[in-house]
Formats: structure tokens, C-alpha cells, sequence
């Protein structure tokens, strides 16, 4: 059991982002005054007044966007951090899973990185003993024990991780948004194993984005935003009053806050639509539908040669950019639109990451902004698993619509 | 099976270090500690080799430069047998504090996502110098006998000596470890530091060859006791009471500040590093 009551927790920006805080920065603080102006408003509170109650044999979903104090909340859990305020009861030993595979060593064999990560997670050399067996046997690496971790492949090292986390065995299981590393077929195993760890009736706190997994894992859902819970309860009201939420008007403003480039004070995103939902963040798309996403922008000058261009991402890693016009096209001032299709087809299962911007030729200005919108794609159950588009490169194309003064 | 309780509350200015909870983790100081030695020489063609080799070569540099070139005087045992016997305690004394001091930073991403006693670390990080310890201890009795210096009961006290001079990193490296994590500049200063601190420290040269008038500052040292005292510990010479004793207060005390001040730090290493 735990019982969160009334839990602040302050961070300082500046100084303590600032890797290199030196004494002679800390010496001038002292005696200056000047500084402590700006000190104060360098104040972050990531955590303001949280209250929660978790039952034993519950398993409890965490949501909200990045930064709304999701992971501060986990850290002060498994008591990585001090709350600032406030106070945290737990019934039960507590065991946590922020990062994957930290606390491996490299140059150690795999056989040793158990007994090393084992013992990190608070498990005796016997305890280790036990279930060593057991560890390897759900990591499947037997037969790279006693080759160095540095040698594995990410998925290996990503398993071998969990696997030890897992069979801990704490009364309370911690996880952070580890699931979004490894494959697919490694997600669905890890959160088998977190279902078992809840069925048998111990607690789990897990975050994550992906909300199909949320829904499938825990029965109840805290949703943070900015550092408070805005709302608590059964898993599928508060993910639907959530998803709805990012529907409002706050989207707008958060893509206008992640433009970078300067062609931003010019051109600047009226409105998105994906699947004729405007402004959603979070789509969910069968892969037997093909994906329509209109953008609606505002210039504030004439703009020449303008493109939009569309980028989808998964990991970081760029799977297609599409563009509303190849060469460019005169933009006068006003609203104008540019729609993307992606046939149905390109993209199996998989969490994509849209990114938009324009791009103006002559004199080389632009604006990129990413995350602004996420697509997850499942699998229908219903259409030919080899259905795939004629072409194998993932394809699509873009047009600007209409020029509506 | 009662569960345990645990309370989370706000940083405290007196913290304490939870001495039991450090026990139920023994097993992950040894754990890192074997992690540090097998990684050591990791890579390496010649290995544990270059632990014979590095304190080898210094004492044959200070020989020939010290004890040929400077002729300092050795209270009458053969200069090698001198400075290595000195050398002996204090690389143990400056390597331990030196990894102990870069543990923690070196550990941040650890820190950052686990939870564990933080103390597991520092401590951790001396299990190399002991090691280092033990093979130079073999390697002075080696060099004794080449030498024909034949030790006396007295070896027997080595151990007390090596406890005492672990205290000493304890307190020193504890600190230095936590404030290091706060201000990087200790990683520029420890070296320096150490390298300044061997020069006024009588290890490569005696006690007496330093004026009568000074000789006092000597004893401020606060590892001046367990070099001076493993020194006449296997070289059979009389044993230096008053520095021991000393040395064993300023080690408790600085045991003690360390303990407490890491204590109070350890709260927001996950903050700031």
C-alpha cells in the first residue's frame, strides 16, 4: 500500500541543469545580491500537492504529457529523490524500473551484470541464485552468458534488464516508460509479465504513453498535469477525458511552442486535423485505414515559394517527409491549408511521431517543429496482414488545398 | 511475514546514515567492488601486472633521485626498503581517496534511476586501492628479503594500520566524494591535493630529517601515523606512539564530519549530479 499526502517537490533550474555548477559560481552567489532575483525565479515546482492512495493488489496507470511530473513522481516513490514537502508512506518492499540497464557495466559478462543489477535491485547473491535460471531462461540469452554485455545487441541488453527487474519479486513494482525501447514482440512480454506481477496480487505503478497498454494493464488511472493530479479513477473515463483534453485548444498552443526557426514569426499553425479530428494528439489509426492529416496555417506577410513539408518519425528515426508542394508556391497573406495522405497499409503497428514545418526558398527561412501530434497504428485483426502498399518505400503525397483569404 | 514500512518525508538537515540498511546492502559493496577490480584490467595485455609494476618504478625513480641523487638519509635501513615501506600506505591512502572522491560522479546515471544506499558506492570504490594494498605488502616483503631487512613481531600490527588508514579515506573520501557531486572542481583539486600532501608527509624521506622546530606540524597530518606506523610495523623499528595517536583522533573525527556530511548531501545527489 502507499499513501501519498499532500507531496510537493521543487527543483532548481539553472544552477543544478547547469552540469558544471562550480565553487566559484556558488562564492559569487554569496556575495552578490543581484543574483538572488534571478535565483528565485529559476524555481521549478515539478510535484504541487499530490495526493494518492494506492491498495495493495492494485495496479495503477500514471498519464499526462511530458513534464507533467510523471517521472518525478516514480523517482520520489522508489525514493530516488526527497519530496520537498509532504510525506510518503509504503506498505512493502518497493522495487523500480526507471531505466533499462542502468547499473550494467559493459566490460562485464552477462552472468555477472545478473548478479551485479541483482544486487542494485536490493536481491541477495542467494536470492540471485534462485532465480538465475528463471532470469536467463525469460531474457534468452544463455548463450551469450559469459560474453561481455558491450557485445550484445540492444534488444539482448534490454531484456536481460528487464528480466532481472522482473524477478525481484517486491511488493511494489515501479516502472517507468520502459516499454517504449525494445521490439514489439518484447513489449507484449513485459507487460505479460507486469499482468502477472498485478494478477498476483501485488501492486504496480506504471507509466506510459501508449494508452492501449495503460487500459490493457491497470484497472485505475491517475492523470498528472503540470504537477497535479487532475484526475483520478477508472482507466477508461480518465483516458478518455485525457485524450480529450488534448483535443482543446492547449495543442495549439503547445506545437506553436515547439517551433524552432524563424521562419516561426511569419507563418504560424492555425489548426491540425488528423482523420478529420481536429487538433487530437494522440490518434489511433487500423492499419487498414490510410491516414489523412490537414494542417492549417496563417502568414502573416506574403511568403514566396513556400512548402510545407510533413515528416513522420518512430524512434527518432525518420520513416517519410512529404511535402504540399515540390518547388514551392507564393503564399500571399492569410490562411491557407495543406493536406497529407499516407495510403492505408504503410505502417503496421507502430507509434508515430508527426513533425511539421514550412520551408521558403529565397531567402532560406524556415520553421520545424516536432512531436506535434502522435499516431499509434494497430493492426485491425480484419485486413490481409501482407496488404501493403504496391510500392515498397513508404510513400505518400501532399497538396495545398485552398487559398481562402 | 510482517512488510516493511517505509516513511518518505522532505530532506532533513541532521540526516543520519541508516547503518542497518547499509548492512542488508553488503552485498552490492562487494559486488561493485569485485566489479571495479575485474574491470581494472580489462583489456589490458600485461593486467594485475601493472599493480607490481606502477609502485615498482616509483620506488626505483625515488631511489635513484631521492636516495642516490639527494642522498636522504633512511634511518639506517637501505633507501629502496625505506621509501617503499613508506609508499606502501601511502598509495593505498591516495588512491583510495582519489576513487572514492570520483565514485559518485562517476556512478550519475545509477544515482539518477536506482535506489540504494548512495554510501555502497564510495565504499565500494576502495576495494580496488586494497587490493593494490595487499599486492604491495607482498611485494615489500619480497623486497625486504632481498635487502636482507628482516621484520620482528611487529608485522602482526600492519593490520591495525591498514584499518587505520582506511578510516582516514573513509573520512576524507566520504566528504570529498559528496561535495564533488556539487562542485566538479574537486576533481581538479584531489590530484593536486595529493600530490602536494605525499611532499608533506614524511614518506619518502624521515621524521628526523625534518628540523626539530617544525617537526610538530608533522604530527597534524592525519595519516601520518599509519605511514610512519606500517613503515616501523614491518621494518621492525620503534613505533611512533604519539603519531598513531593522533592519527587514530583526526581519522575518527574526520570519519565522523564525513559521515555527516554525506549523510545531509546524499538527499539531493539525484537533484544536482
Amino acid at each position: 500500500m502507499i499513501e501519498v499526502e499532500n507531496v510537493w517537490k521543487q527543483y532548481k533550474l539553472g544552477n543544478t541543469v547547469n552540469f558544471n555548477r562550480t565553487f566559484r559560481e556558488a562564492m559569487s552567489h554569496k556575495f552578490s545580491r543581484t543574483n538572488s532575483a534571478l535565483e528565485a525565479n529559476e524555481k521549478f515546482w515539478a510535484l504541487q500537492d499530490i495526493n494518492l492512495s494506492i491498495k495493495s493488489g492494485q495496479s495503477l496507470g500514471l498519464i499526462g504529457h511530458n513534464g507533467a511530473g510523471k517521472s518525478t513522481l516514480l523517482k520520489v516513490l522508489s525514493r530516488i529523490t526527497k519530496p520537498t514537502r509532504g510525506k510518503i508512506t509504503i506498505h512493502g518492499s518497493l522495487s523500480s524500473l526507471l531505466e533499462v540497464g542502468t547499473g550494467f557495466h559493459p566490460e562485464l559478462s552477462g552472468r555477472e551484470n545478473i548478479y551485479l543489477y541483482g544486487a542494485i535491485m536490493g536481491m541477495s547473491r542467494q536470492d540471485i541464485a534462485l532465480r538465475f535460471d528463471q532470469i536467463v531462461d525469460y531474457a534468452g540469452v544463455e548463450k551469450f552468458l559469459d560474453t561481455p554485455v558491450k557485445r550484445y545487441s540492444s534488444g539482448m541488453h534490454v531484456r536481460l534488464a528487464f528480466s532481472i527487474a522482473a524477478h525481484v519479486e517486491p511488493d511494489i513494482l515501479v516502472v517507468d516508460e520502459v516499454l517504449a525501447v525494445g521490439d514489439k514482440e518484447f513489449r507484449e512480454k513485459c507487460l505479460g509479465k507486469m499482468d502477472d506481477v498485478a494478477n498476483s496480487g501485488r501492486t504496480v505503478v506504471f507509466v506510459s504513453h501508449n494508452m492501449n497498454a495503460i487500459a490493457s494493464l491497470c484497472k485505475d488511472v491517475a492523470w498528472l498535469d503540470r504537477g497535479q493530479v487532475r484526475e483520478t479513477g477508472e482507466t477508461s473515463t480518465v483516458i478518455s477525458s485525457y485524450e480529450n483534453s488534448l483535443s482543446s485548444s492547449d495543442m495549439d498552443k503547445r506545437a506553436a511552442m515547439l517551433f524552432n526557426g524563424s521562419l516561426r514569426e511569419i507563418l504560424t499553425l492555425e489548426s491540425m486535423s488528423i482523420q478529420g479530428i481536429s487538433n487530437n494528439y494522440l490518434t489511433t489509426i487500423k492499419n487498414g485505414d490510410s491516414i489523412v492529416i490537414v494542417v492549417r496555417w496563417r502568414a502573416s506577410k506574403n511568403i514566396s515559394k513556400l512548402t510545407i513539408n510533413l515528416a513522420l518519425y518512430t524512434d527518432k528515426i525518420r520513416l517519410m517527409t512529404l511535402d504540399d508542394h515540390q518547388e514551392g508556391v507564393d503564399q500571399p497573406a492569410g490562411t491557407f491549408t495543406s493536406e497529407f495522405i499516407i495510403p492505408a497499409g504503410t505502417f503496421r503497428n507502430a507509434d508515430i511521431s508527426v513533425a511539421i514545418g514550412g520551408k521558403e526558398k529565397s531567402q532560406n527561412l524556415w520553421c520545424w517543429a516536432e512531436g506535434v501530434a502522435k499516431i499509434n497504428t494497430v493492426s485491425d485483426g480484419l485486413s490481409d496482414p501482407s496488404y501493403a502498399n504496391d510500392v515498397l518505400l513508404p510513400q505518400g503525397n501532399g497538396r495545398r488545398l485552398t487559398d481562402d483569404q | 511475514m510482517s512488510k516493511p514500512i517505509t516513511v518518505i518525508s522532505p530532506s532533513e538537515r541532521y540526516a543520519k546514515i541508516d547503518l542497518s540498511e547499509l548492512w542488508r546492502f553488503r552485498e552490492l559493496i562487494v559486488i561493485l567492488a569485485m566489479r571495479d577490480i575485474k574491470v581494472r584490467y580489462k583489456q589490458t595485455a600485461l593486467g594485475i601486472a601493472w599493480s607490481v609494476i606502477q609502485p615498482l618504478f616509483l620506488m626505483i625513480i625515488f631511489s635513484i633521485l631521492f636516495g642516490r641523487l639527494a642522498k636522504i638519509p633512511s634511518d639506517g635501513v637501505p633507501y629502496p626498503v625505506f621509501v617503499f615501506s613508506g609508499l606502501l600506505m601511502w598509495n593505498f591512502f591516495s588512491n583510495g581517496v582519489s576513487s572514492c572522491s570520483n565514485s559518485l560522479v562517476g556512478s550519475s546515471s545509477m544515482i539518477s534511476k536506482v535506489y540504494f544506499p548512495r554510501m555502497a558506492i564510495p565504499l565500494a570504490s576502495i576495494g580496488v586501492s586494497m587490493i593494490d594494498f595487499l599486492i604491495s605488502c607482498c611485494l615489500l616483503i619480497i623486497i625486504m628479503m632481498v635487502y636482507s631487512v628482516s621484520p620482528n613481531w611487529q608485522i602482526m600490527l600492519v593490520p591495525l594500520f591498514a584499518i587505520g588508514g582506511f578510516s582516514s579515506i573513509l573520512g576524507i573520501g566520504l566528504w570529498l566524494s559528496a561535495i564533488t557531486v556539487t562542485y566538479r572542481d574537486f576533481r581538479f583539486v584531489v590530484p593536486f591535493m595529493m600530490q602536494i600532501w605525499m611532499y608533506v608527509t614524511p614518506v619518502i624521506y624521515p621524521v628526523s630529517f625534518i628540523p626539530e622546530g617544525y617537526r610538530w606540524l608533522v604530527y597534524l597530518n592525519p595519516v601520518m601515523g599509519w605511514i610512519s606506523g606500517a613503515r616501523s610495523a614491518f621494518l621492525g623499528t620503534n613505533i611512533d606512539w604519539i603519531a598513531v595517536g593522533v592519527s587514530c583522533l583526526l581519522s575518527a573525527a574526520m570519519v565522523i564530519i564525513g559521515l555527516k556530511y554525506f549523510a545531509r548531501a546524499e538527499q539531493r545527489f539525484a537533484d544536482v549530479i
